[in-house]
């Protein structure tokens, strides 16, 4: 069973820098969870951009990045390294 | 920045300040107002350039004035989330680097306790590093400058090896791998081996190169290749011998054989006499011991004229031609049943068998194989022999089987040894007949083995050449 507690961030019709200061603003405040393994983030956004900014910085702080291309969105999820 | 006028308004009561004053404090405040407000901006506009620049780090386009007022900059903090981003990637990088530290500690373990030849060299052949042993093989009179930066083909190859047979060449051409095998130079034989190191456009920014020196190795090999060449000849010869022997043997034992009839003759002669010329005057005590001799003689007539049989069988000419098995096993099984047409024997024989070899030898190879069939299920009410072809492992395979008395397989290796019988006299025989059957075999180049369990009958197995 999954016990990894996923938290959704919804950040569609923002664009970047925006889109990228609110990722980190929520990876910084949720390092240490993310570090044990406790919770992982997806944020959903349709800015196309920042699905290179956001896998960057996470990956720059060793967390490890998915990104998929869903419908109407793209869903980047990241978890502990 | 704002003036609150309740404030002049009682000081005025208290000090009662002059008009004049009160409009040059006025202006006082404006001024430092003015200032402050422009400090402000000087502020903001620092953070909106740092943040910028911290931005264009990380690869993000700037921000924008209208979606991030001064009003809320300072709200929001950007320069605070970047910042605190920059120490968390500050801590994974130092993690980073203190596993890269240890990765670096063990290569360099690697590197220079190999027992290989290790060099690294760039796209321009110029020798970066190399390994201890590497300088063993290679560089033994150079000191280390005259080796870094020189071109490796003229420390290494010296000339020696062909264009197409360079490694480095051949990872910047594009292989993934490049593998020389047997390397002649300075004296020495070496493996080569070269892997490319990719820059991050993928292109190859360096060659790893590992020379394997061969030569004690090659070296034993030889001698191993020389002294296999010598026993196979020492066999060879040694077989040369035995087969002479084994054919002076086999013309001494026919010899013999031959030889041992006219004596056995001449004893049935005699004991013919005995009993017909003084039949009279011996006794029943005498004239039961003339019944076994009579007895005995005829059985060494029978191991004479095996012996002789096992003979022809070694030493006959091969005469080797396709042969339906299936119709020479119809044949034999004929000769039994008219020689005991009162027996019911359930005999089936597989259609289709083909192989090729001496047709007189293989017809004697199934009588002798059908006959013990024949004999040793003679003792059950319902004898069953069956005649085909199985695959056992990879091999094909032709099989007698019955439902007779079968053997003890613990037994099963003397089983195709001359005279070797492993029943009693309950069935007749003079233990030759396996033995005729496996040098059949044997003169076919074929296998033949046996399967058996005690009481419930037997499988003789057997392999010959194919038939076209």
């Amino acid at each position: 069973m999954d016990r990894v507690q996923t938290v959704e961030f919804d950040i569609c019709g923002q664009i970047c820098p925006s889109t990228l200061l609110i990722a980190l603003r929520e990876i910084n405040r949720n390092i240490e969870s993310l570090n044990n393994g406790e919770i992982r983030l997806l944020f959903k956004t349709d800015n196309r951009d920042c699905t290179n900014t956001i896998p960057e910085a996470a990956g720059n702080m060793g967390l490890n990045v998915k990104i998929s291309k869903e419908e109407s969105c793209y869903h980047i999820l990241i978890s502990k390294g | 920045m704002t003036v609150d006028n309740s404030d002049i308004v009682q000081n005025a009561e208290s000090s009662e300040p002059s008009r004049a004053e009160l409009q040059a404090e006025i202006a006082n405040l404006r001024r430092v107002n003015t200032e402050l407000e422009a400090s402000l901006q000087r502020s903001n506009r620092y953070i909106r350039d740092k943040t910028n620049h911290l931005l264009n780090v990380m690869g993000t386009s700037q921000l924008r004035e209208e979606e991030l007022e001064d009003d809320t900059l300072q709200e929001v903090d950007p320069l605070g989330i970047i910042f605190d981003s920059f120490r968390h990637i500050l801590a994974s990088l130092k993690d980073k680097n203190k596993q890269l530290q240890y990765l670096h500690d063990e290569t360099v373990a690697i590197f220079s306790t190999a027992q290989v030849g290790i060099m690294v060299v760039d796209q321009c052949f110029r020798i970066l590093s190399f390994n201890s042993r590497m300088k063993e093989i290679f560089f033994e009179q150079l000191t280390d400058g005259d080796i870094f930066g020189n071109h490796c083909g003229d420390l290494v190859c010296k000339g020696v090896i062909p264009e197409e047979f360079c490694a480095v060449r051949r990872i910047l051409e594009g292989d993934a791998l490049a593998c020389f095998k047997g390397w002649e130079v300075q004296n020495r034989t070496l493996d080569v081996e070269a892997a490319p190191i990719y820059d991050t456009d993928g292109s190859v920014k360096r060659v790893v190169l590992v020379y394997k020196d061969i030569t004690e190795l090659k070296k034993s090999q030889e001698e191993l290749y020389s002294l296999n060449t010598q026993l196979e000849e020492r066999v060879t010869d040694r077989t040369r011998q035995l087969q002479e022997a084994n054919r002076e043997l086999e013309s001494f034992c026919y010899s013999v054989s031959h030889d041992l009839r006219a004596p056995l003759r001449h004893l049935n002669g005699f004991v013919n006499i005995l009993n017909e010329d003084y039949g009279n005057v011996i006794d029943g005590e005498g004239k039961g011991y003339l019944n076994r001799i009579t007895v005995a003689s005829s059985h060494m007539g029978r191991l004479i004229d095996d012996l002789l049989h096992i003979s022809r069988v070694s030493r006959a000419e091969m005469n080797f031609v396709n042969i339906d098995l299936s119709r020479s096993a119809e044949t034999v099984v004929s000769m039994f049943r008219e020689s005991e047409p009162k027996r019911l024997v359930n005999i089936s024989i597989a259609r289709g068998l083909q192989a090729r070899g001496d047709a007189n030898l293989i017809n004697i190879l199934l009588q002798n194989l059908v006959g013990n069939a024949w004999k040793y299920s003679s003792l059950n009410a319902e004898p069953h022999i069956e005649i085909g072809k199985t695959v056992i492992g990879s091999k094909e395979a032709f099989y007698v089987r019955d439902n007779g008395v079968g053997f003890d397989m613990t037994y099963h290796d003397k089983l195709f040894q001359v005279f070797q019988r492993l029943h009693g006299e309950e069935f007749e025989g003079t233990g030759i007949g396996l033995a005729t059957a496996q040098r059949i075999i044997a003169r076919h180049n074929g296998e033949i083995w046996a399967d058996s369990i005690l009481g419930k009958g037997a499988s003789f197995y057997f392999t010959l050449p194919q038939g076209d």
